[in-house]
């Protein structure tokens, strides 16, 4: 960002149909120069204070969760609630051994980063000929893909399932990757991206000979690094913690990813609550560690800015 | 190397010819410069001939192979454009290897390539760098570089040194041109830039509408203009265009009225002229003269006021107004007169040439025992 300084007052006075507008207010020792500056002092005080604010409400449930984790059982529902907890950390204890955690961690690492995977695959190639190649129907084609994204998810749970039972990958992992492995904003993306790059890129490799996955893996993907950042975080959020499909299609540790997993302290007993948030602190890590790194990539992809970092 | 021989080519955007029929014959090893004001057809010219372009109609030979249906990768050219289009996200090193490597050059051998380019353009410090990290003027050498590196039959070159600025320009230029003797490579050479066509091309193509106006070696180009558009597109000031009437014409002579004075022309060929024909009559700014002719040569136009001076150092182009007409001079820095002085005028008239003034055609130039003579009041 640059930032631009404001004419300065020797300008001002340089300029003598300036005065009495604000390069000449902005002389030095004026009150109103002063009074300008408490003002911006106020401005970034009052910022801070609804960030802290925001801030807060938004790590709060993460720290409710760690009271009721290792709270007394007889603590975690009393009124008003109980901000300082004792430290009880056996729910957490036996909520680690009652189930095979690695075994879920290792389902949902492998769901999560193939459809990662195959989602940047399939949506750098659709979006490089949606992009780039000339074909008859392409725009109808990318408007048809377009209409998908209108198509409610519930409205296909049932297709879905069909289709998953008939090819026989119920209870499988490639069963959750599958309906998942491309995605119509991922084309969008990379199309958007791909159209902004110069066409002399693609039309100085075609004079050189090269093919058009080289092209496509050594420039134009490279180069949309922001689309390849925001696909992967957009596809790793949602797949980490994918609940309903994966509930539904699996059943034991086979193909169950953490997620469902946690459901296991939700039974016909009641809900275990401490052992719950425990185990859910410890699903929440990854995606923790994860969004520390590339918080950075997130605001750039969510406030819209694609320029090369 | 190879010679390139368009023939008839033709391509429309939609209602737009881009390309209207242009003939071009470039030989082994010539700098050949298509010279043009923006939007005459250019770059879509250029663009056929790689192969960016498909043809609507003519063909396009390369060392004497119709390459018109071939792929751009199968043509064997070189481009470089306008905005260089370097991969941004590639080292300079990576950027000249990387066409290398699709053309499955070996792994020394690319890098060898890659090596001695560099050296020839002084860009070797540049390799590990990215093209963002550059100034205009190394991109440019590297845009080159990765052109000369695949040593192709042809190099194609879309305005390379315009968004350089004009030091720089005049640098490259030169260099450029001794790359050229260097390698006696086959070049297209895109400009709009007339002193880049006069000063690098050994052949000159100019272009209007997607037409070649003219094609010949500069010194054709600049002496015997084919027409109006080229000789005021020609020549910077450009060629003065004043208004006349044939008086006279005789095969080997024609005399011409012009404002107050009327021209007699010597030359080879009049047949374009008749008696009553409109003209234009064309002069460039350095066959002007101020001040009462002094030698055999000039002869006495009328007096001009100065209207505005522009000194340049080493000459001084001076705009002068005679009878309603304004006209750029080129004289000497020294000696000169103010502002608003009224001046008598001089022209070579050996040097003038004549143009149709319907179309715009060239109907002959003078030569040596040209005379003019001023009738008082001829108009
Ligand atoms: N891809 C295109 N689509 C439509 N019109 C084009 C296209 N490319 C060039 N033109 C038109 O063709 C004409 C010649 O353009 P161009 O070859 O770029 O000229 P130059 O390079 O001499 O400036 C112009 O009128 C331009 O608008
Ligand atoms: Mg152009």
């Amino acid at each position: 960002m640059t930032i631009t300084r404001r004419s300065e007052p020797t300008e001002g006075r340089h300029r003598p149909y300036t005065i009495g507008d604000a390069a000449s207010d902005r002389l030095p020792g004026s009150s109103f120069a002063a009074g300008t500056r408490l003002r911006a002092h106020v401005g970034t005080g009052v910022r801070y204070i609804l960030l802290t604010v925001v801030a807060a409400m938004f790590l709060f449930p993460i720290y409710w969760a760690v009271v009721v984790s290792v709270d007394h059982r007889s603590q975690v529902f009393t009124l008003p609630p109980h901000l300082v907890p004792s430290f009880d950390l056996n729910p957490i204890r036996r909520a680690l051994v009652v189930l095979p955690w690695a075994k879920y961690f290792l389902n949902t690492t492998i769901i999560t980063l193939a459809t990662i995977v195959s989602v940047l695959v399939t949506g750098a190639l659709a979006g490089y000929s949606l992009a780039l190649r000339e074909f008859r129907g392409r725009e109808v084609l990318f408007a048809v893909l377009l209409a998908a994204l209108m198509v409610p998810p519930e409205a296909t749970l049932i297709p879905d399932y069909v289709i998953t039972a008939r090819l026989g990958l119920l209870n499988t992992l490639a069963g959750q990757v599958a309906p998942v492995a491309a995605n119509v904003y991922a084309i969008f993306l990379f199309r958007q991206f791909f159209k902004t790059l110069p066409p002399s890129l693609w039309e100085a490799s075609q004079l050189d000979g090269v093919s058009w996955y080289r092209y496509l893996s050594r420039v134009a993907v490279p180069m949309a690094r922001p689309a390849v950042v925001t696909v992967t975080l957009l596809t790793f959020a949602s797949q980490w913690s994918a609940f309903e499909w994966p509930l539904i299609i699996t059943q034991g540790s086979r193909a169950r990813p953490v997620e469902v997993a946690l459901s296991f302290f939700q039974g016909f007993d009641g809900t275990h609550w401490r052992e719950i948030s425990g185990a859910a602190l410890i699903t929440m890590l990854p995606i923790l560690i994860v969004f520390s790194f590339a918080h950075k990539y997130i605001v750039k992809s969510v406030a819209g800015d694609t320029g090369d970092t | 190397m190879a010679r390139l021989q368009i023939e008839g080519a033709v391509k429309s955007f939609g209602s737009t010819r881009a390309v209207d029929r242009v003939d071009l014959d470039v030989a082994d090893g010539e700098f050949a410069v298509l010279l043009g004001p923006s939007g005459c057809g250019k770059t879509t010219l250029l663009r056929l001939v790689a192969g960016l372009e498909q043809l609507e109609q003519g063909r396009i030979l390369l060392g004497g192979r119709d390459v018109s249906q071939a792929a751009p990768a199968d043509r064997d050219v070189a481009m470089v454009f306008q905005r260089y289009a370097l991969y941004p996200n590639m080292t300079v090193f990576e950027n000249i290897a990387f066409g290398l490597r699709a053309r499955k050059i070996g792994k020394s051998e690319v890098a060898q390539r890659v090596e001695r380019v560099a050296a020839a353009l002084e860009i070797s410090q540049l390799l590990g760098r990215r093209p963002g990290t550059l100034s205009g003027g190394q991109r440019q050498r590297v845009a080159l570089a990765r052109a000369i590196s695949r040593e192709p039959k042809l190099f194609l070159m879309d305005e390379p040194l315009s968004s350089l600025d004009t030091k720089l320009r005049s640098t490259m230029r030169a260099e450029l041109k001794r790359l050229h003797h260097r390698l006696g490579a086959t070049v297209l050479y895109v400009t709009h830039d007339q002193v880049e066509a006069m000063t690098m091309g050994s052949k000159v193509a100019v272009l209007r509408d997607g037409r070649t106006v003219q094609v010949g070696s500069p010194s054709d180009i600049y002496h015997r203009p084919a027409d109006d558009f080229v000789a005021s597109f020609v020549g910077s000031p450009p060629m003065n265009l004043l208004d006349g009437t044939v008086v006279r014409a005789e095969p080997g002579m024609v005399v011409v009225g012009v404002g107050s004075a009327s021209l007699t022309l010597c030359g080879t060929d009049w047949s374009g002229t008749a008696s009553g024909m409109g003209v234009r009559i064309g002069v460039r700014p350095e066959d002007l003269r101020l001040g009462p002719p002094h030698d055999s040569r000039h002869r006495l136009l009328g007096d001009c006021t100065v209207e505005v001076s522009e000194p340049m150092g080493h000459e001084t182009v001076l705009h002068v107004n005679l009878g309603g007409d304004s006209l750029v001079v080129r004289t000497s820095s020294d000696g000169l007169p103010e502002y608003g002085e009224k001046v008598p005028l001089a022209i070579d008239p050996a040097r003038v040439h004549l143009f149709d003034v319907s179309t715009g055609v060239a109907v002959g130039a003078a030569t040596e025992g040209s005379v003019l003579s001023p009738v008082g009041a001829a108009r």
